[in-house]
């Protein structure tokens, strides 16, 4: 149904920890158990399932930020697992993540300018000083901040704030997929909205697919085209946002969405007493 | 039951709770939503006499009828986890490392009701079973490092009732955790407040958790208390007047909105601790803000029964 090649292609992905304790116990743990995913251009996949489910083991495999027990990870085509060193660094400005915690994955020593020149230093070194400097401001002023916040350190600013900065370094080179891993799980009902907006406009303009890994169904209900399921380390479902919703098959899939309906606030969702 | 008056807390130079008023009334659950930094938790802090080294507090915390605020430290540690208990947003930081579940848990009972050892594991054994905690024999042998963040926060929740407490104080119990153990705890507290007609403030910025358990909610907003009215309880209308606070209610995540919408928004920043502000702290960021509330701040201002709004603009009833 789709005439152009998926952008990702995940096969059979395996990821073992090692769990004994002795030096020659080598009992492992499997965390992933033979994951299969495809991502699109320009499509948004959420990922959804429990804490310990292997959400964020599968974004850290396919960005091979961990070694895979067995599997293959393509990306474009190519096998990311086979690509040599300096290959993978080049294919690295096309594949971005943004983590939970903004505050940890900033350095405190960096002001947030520094954060953002630091991937056009790496990736676009020929741009002179000015030209970054522009672009700096630009990318700021995209994520919702002001230019005048790049002076600023990652630990003068809010976790919404933080947050914007996090996806502007992450954004800045125009990658073609951007993994959010519980992006907006820890901030504030109120400006979690913020983000998630800011991530779809993103997304559409620069027509990059998006791994929008939560745990909360209400906010990937917002994003996704298509949305995966996992538990224990498999995938149990995977169906268009719409049919997960409406008719989740999996009993698992209907748990959560039964989970989802009472943190809520129960199966009328809040509503105004005057409008 | 706790009755707090006139309370400040300062940081210096920040002030983050700027006199506060309320009261909490036995088997009563009040609920108390507002954003990261709004000083909700530490108004409760003040109370347990639990805010942080530079600190200074004003005006009056009286629990049961006793002075709370600098009260000595002996009165306040007989108070804090016999009467008065605390439930933390990360069970592993609440919880001590190096004892087992058992030990942490008896000790407990053997320092504050004087139980001997035997006995007041026996009481953390049958406390593990009423927070449905699975497999509590070996649970109690357990470190917290072992336990998944849902049991430990089962065992902390557990921990904070071993002394039958006239008051638990939950702050954000269940922001760390996913969805699943979230749809627990709450199930956990509904129980417990309908066995025991427990008396509970639950402290979070998810006003729809709350909504799900709380029977009265005060909501707070730059230090200060912004609005208090009934909650119907769920499936029922919110019944805010506060501008702030209809924006919390719209803002809450539901799955009844249509796939691929955008998100509903609060607009804007919360307000930064260190700035005084003149005139209403929200008026930034509302849409109902004009020359008035820019300029004057509107004071808490009772609307009959439990209900009170600062707005020179509520929404109608």
């Amino acid at each position: 149904m789709n005439a152009t090649p998926a952008l990702l292609e995940v096969e059979n992905l395996s990821v073992e920890f090692r769990v004994g304790r002795g030096l020659f116990d080598r009992t492992t743990f499997r965390a992933l158990d033979s994951v299969a995913l495809t991502i699109g251009a320009g499509e948004t996949v959420g990922l959804v399932g429990e804490s310990g489910s292997g959400k964020s083991t599968l974004a850290r495999a396919i960005l091979r930020l961990i070694p895979v027990a067995s599997g293959t990870v393509r990306w474009r085509g190519e096998d990311l697992r086979s690509l040599p060193p300096k290959a993978l660094r080049a294919r690295r400005r096309e594949l971005q993540i943004v983590f939970q915690d903004p505050l940890a994955s900033l350095d405190p020593r960096m002001t947030v300018a520094a954060a953002l020149g630091e991937p056009l230093a790496i990736f676009a070194s020929e741009t002179g000083r000015r030209e970054r400097r522009t672009r700096i401001d630009a990318m700021l002023e995209r994520v919702g901040l002001a230019a005048s916040l790049g002076q600023r350190y990652p630990q003068e600013l809010s976790g919404g704030q933080c947050q914007r900065v996090a996806i502007a370094r992450a954004t800045i080179l125009g990658p073609k997929l951007l993994i959010c891993d519980e992006a907006v799980s820890s901030l504030d009902v109120s400006i979690q909205g913020q983000i998630v907006n800011l991530l779809v406009d993103l997304q559409k303009d620069l027509n990059m697919a998006m791994l929008f890994i939560s745990h909360n169904l209400a906010v990937v209900r917002h994003v996704s085209h298509r949305v995966i399921v996992l538990y224990a380390g498999r995938v149990l479902e995977t169906a268009s946002c719409e049919t997960l919703f409406a008719a989740p098959r999996h009993p698992y899939t209907q748990s959560l969405l039964a989970s989802q309906r009472l943190v809520a606030g129960g199966d009328i969702p809040l509503f105004l007493a005057n409008g | 039951m706790l009755s707090i008056e006139a309370l400040s807390v300062e940081f210096p130079p920040a002030r983050v709770v700027r006199d506060v008023s309320l009261t909490v009334s036995a088997g009563e659950c009040l609920g108390v939503v507002g954003e990261t930094g709004s000083g909700k938790s530490q108004i409760f802090l003040a109370a347990m006499g639990l805010l942080g080294p530079g600190a200074r507090a004003q005006g009056s915390v009286k629990f049961q009828g006793r002075e709370l605020l600098g009260a000595p430290r002996g009165m306040l540690e007989a108070t804090r986890g016999a009467q008065l208990a605390m439930i933390f947003q990360d069970p592993l930081s609440a919880l001590t490392p190096h004892l087992s579940v058992g030990v942490q848990m008896a000790e407990v009972l053997v320092r504050h009701r004087g139980l001997a050892w035997r006995d007041a594991e026996a009481a953390a054994l049958t406390m593990l079973r009423r927070v449905a905690l699975p497999e509590p024999e070996r649970r109690l042998r357990q470190y917290p490092h072992e336990l998944s963040g849902g049991m430990r926060q089962r065992v902390l929740i557990g921990m904070s009732l071993l002394c039958e407490p006239a008051l638990v104080i939950a702050d954000e119990p269940t922001t760390a955790l996913d969805v699943t153990l979230q749809a627990q705890v709450i199930e956990l507290l509904r129980t417990l407040r309908r066995e025991s007609a427990l008396s509970l403030v639950l402290i979070s910025h998810d006003l729809a958790v709350v909504v799900g358990l709380a029977d009265r909610l005060i909501v707070v907003y730059a230090g200060r208390v912004v609005e208090t009215l009934v909650l119907p309880g769920p499936g029922l209308p919110v019944p805010a007047r506060h501008p702030y606070t209809a924006a919390l209610v719209r803002c809450a995540p539901n799955l009844a909105a249509p796939v691929g919408a955008r998100m509903p928004t609060l607009p804007g920043q919360p307000p930064d601790p260190l700035v005084e502000v003149v005139g209403c702290a929200f008026a930034p960021r509302c849409p109902r803000a004009d020359d008035r509330c820019r300029s004057s701040r509107p004071a808490l201002e009772s609307l009959g029964g439990a209900a009170a709004v600062a707005c020179h603009h509520p929404l109608p009833a």
